[in-house]
């Protein structure tokens, strides 16, 4: 622990976890509204639905991307040598990004999704001035992360070679060199993550010159742009969460994950398929090319298959009749992998065209991808956050408070998530601020009950934040 | 039983399936064994591996077959162009003038219709619902794009179509009813 604590990420890495659950409790509570108003509990607002939908939205997809990846700078510095400066460049300009954002949403009331299906920026009924500041404050973030992303192939790129990092000598049946599976998971990550950023700033290009030119897009393009960047993004930033976990739920089990040749190959795989498995998002768009189709539903099914063998069944293993320590920490990772699995379940669900057909854009979009974080990737960035203050402050103490937290999360967590589940399988569609038509009357009913699981979750969220920020103080007082 | 209750129904059991493991797997650690080693679940892996991709791939060969893009091989009765705009649907019925006078328009029931939808202006999605309320197909309104659907409509009612892509601040308000008789 103590060794630890010297880790010359600690300063940054609390400014990014305080600023990200900070974050957090605005952005959820935003979603609280969303459930409100769906609801039918507060009418005098609806106005605001769709912005704070898309504050909502860019917001938690952003701050659990740059969660993840500080968390994974954390922990790299045992490997790898990454850049302080760039540290300090990509949370500056996140920052900014993030400000010039809420600019163009709240004065500005730009309302076009988190993802702004093209041409829907152009044609709201928002000023111009909030679209082009919505796309910069899109590109200071594209910029930012893949600067961040390129320090971090850069360090990885000193200490192995590129064909050693992602594990080859051990699909060719060597040993040697030794590569952490950490540095094998978040190079294939991060080298997808790369292609997400440039795609998104392809994207940006075109809407930029389209302000310039006036000559219009096409928009299946846009689209397929738009989902190749989205789609990847999000899954990444749990694939780098999945990363932490190899790296530091070991230290509570006592057993360690080992790199070989089915973890290389399993994350190589991953690195091709995440790439296809975008596709699902098009299933609708009937003018896409079919073979598309047929790669979208085998590249989401076969995506599953390293997902449950190595990593979850992993994490399973690496648990079962060990003498492992629970707290919050490793509670939260436990839980949070359970819940990457069964949103995984959801996903592939929808993923099949035939299913999709019946559950494109309805609330079983958000149910599942809200499982995904909520109760996946969220429980194991918090877990994660829980365990670095823990270590800078150089505390152990389990936390009496863990199990309220925890029982109070999950029933809130998997109470809100079924809502949407219910409420998808009645056909009620996502992004409607309210259900006044007769053939979707049961919206109301179900955003209720979402709305009070969602409010045990979030008072889960605060009390977390309590006791994290008491030892928050406490790491920070130790790092002056 | 309804589609979407089956698919509900088959993701509760494996969650529940799921949730179920995770917790054996917990409570294992109240007698933990220090003796045992990860590499005795490797065989275990290795069947899971076998039986995952089993499972998925007879599912995906099951699946192909129920693709909802068009056949070549069938002949539509009748093809009717939809234009989705900001905020309702335009369905040109064959032999209706624009101003939409005459006789009501509607869908003959049990023949294949085919539509031709696209949008004048942003994306949209035209998701048509059954009298009872639960979607029967959908597909996507695309500007410069034209997407076909083809739908038989087994049973006589009111189907309503909704707007199911967001599209702006009275999304929510965007439909249209289709009589089928």
């Amino acid at each position: 622990m103590e060794t630890k604590s010297k880790n010359i990420f600690s300063s940054i890495t609390l400014w990014w976890m305080l600023t990200v659950i900070i974050l957090f409790i605005v952005l959820a509570f935003l979603g609280l509204f969303m459930r409100t108003e769906q609801a039918n509990l507060l009418p005098g607002l609806q106005e605001y639905f769709y912005s704070a939908m898309t504050l909502h939205g860019i917001g938690m997809a952003g701050i659990w991307y740059v969660g993840s990846m500080a968390g994974v700078i954390y922990v790299s510095a045992k490997y790898i040598s990454p850049s302080k400066k760039v540290q300090n460049f990509s949370y500056i300009t996140s920052v900014l990004g993030i400000v010039v954002i809420l600019i163009s949403v709240v004065i500005g009331k730009f309302a076009a999704g988190w993802y702004f299906l093209y041409p829907l920026p152009f044609k709201g009924t928002w000023p111009m001035w909030s679209t082009v500041a919505f796309l910069l404050g899109i590109t200071i973030l594209g910029v930012s992360w893949l600067v961040w992303n390129f320090d971090y192939l850069r360090a990885v790129s000193e200490k192995y070679k590129l064909h050693h990092a992602l594990g080859w000598q051990y699909i060719s049946g060597k040993e040697e060199p030794v590569t952490p599976p950490f540095i094998t998971i978040t190079t294939t990550s991060v080298i997808a993550c790369f292609a997400a950023l440039i795609s998104a700033v392809i994207l940006i290009i075109f809407y930029f010159t389209e302000i310039g030119t006036e000559k219009m897009n096409d928009a299946l393009l846009m689209k397929n742009l738009t989902f190749f960047f989205g789609h990847l993004i999000v899954n990444l930033s749990m694939y780098l969460g999945v990363g932490i976990v190899y790296d530091v739920f070991p230290e509570y089990t006592g057993r360690y994950w080992k790199n070989n040749r089915a973890v290389s190959i399993a994350w190589n795989f991953v690195l091709l398929l995440v790439l296809f498995a975008y596709f699902h998002h098009l299933y609708m768009d009937f003018a896409q090319p079919v073979w598309m189709q047929y790669a979208g539903q085998i590249a989401s099914y076969t995506s599953s298959i390293p997902a449950a063998i190595m990593s979850i069944f992993g994490t399973l293993a690496i648990v079962y009749k060990s003498n492992i320590k629970w707290n919050l920490s490793s509670s939260f990772m436990f839980l949070g992998i359970m819940g990457w699995a069964i949103g995984g379940i959801g996903a592939v669900i929808d993923s099949t065209v035939a299913v999709n057909t019946v559950f494109h854009n309805t609330l079983w979009v958000p149910a599942h991808f809200h499982t995904y974080m909520i109760a996946g990737l969220v429980m194991i960035i918090m877990g994660y956050f829980f365990h670095v203050v823990l270590e800078i402050s150089e505390s152990n103490r389990n936390e009496r408070t863990s199990q309220i937290i925890l029982g109070l999360y999950l029933i809130g967590g998997y109470g809100f998530v079924m809502a949407f589940y219910m409420a998808g399988a009645d056909s009620i569609p996502r992004r409607y601020s309210s259900y006044g038509w007769d053939v979707i009357s049961k919206g109301p009913f179900w955003a209720e009950m979402g709305l009070f699981f969602g409010l045990l979750l979030f008072l889960a969220i605060l009390l977390y934040f309590i006791v994290f920020f008491n030892k928050w103080k406490k790491a920070y007082h130790t790092l002056q | 039983m309804q589609s979407q209750k089956l698919y509900l129904t088959i993701f509760l059991l494996i969650g529940l399936l799921i949730v179920l493991t995770f917790r054996y797997i917990s409570r294992s650690t109240k007698n933990p064994n220090p003796e045992w080693v990860v590499k005795k679940a490797y065989k275990f892996r290795g069947i899971l591996f076998y039986v995952q991709m089993i499972v998925l791939f007879v599912l995906l060969f099951f699946t192909f077959s129920m693709l909802p893009y068009s056949k070549s091989n069938e002949t539509p009765n009748l093809v009717i162009p939809v234009d989705a705009m900001m905020f309702s649907f335009d369905i040109k019925y064959p032999g209706t003038d624009s101003a939409g006078t005459g006789q009501k328009p509607y869908i003959p029931v049990n023949q294949l219709i085919e539509f031709r939808v696209s949008s004048k202006d942003v994306n949209h999605d035209f998701a048509i619902y059954s009298p009872k309320g639960d979607i029967i197909a959908q597909v996507q309104a695309m500007p410069g794009y034209v997407n076909v659907l083809r739908v038989k409509f087994t049973e006589p009612g009111v189907y309503s179509a909704l707007c199911l892509e967001y599209c702006g601040m009275a999304h929510q308000i965007m439909k249209t009813e289709m009589e089928v008789k």
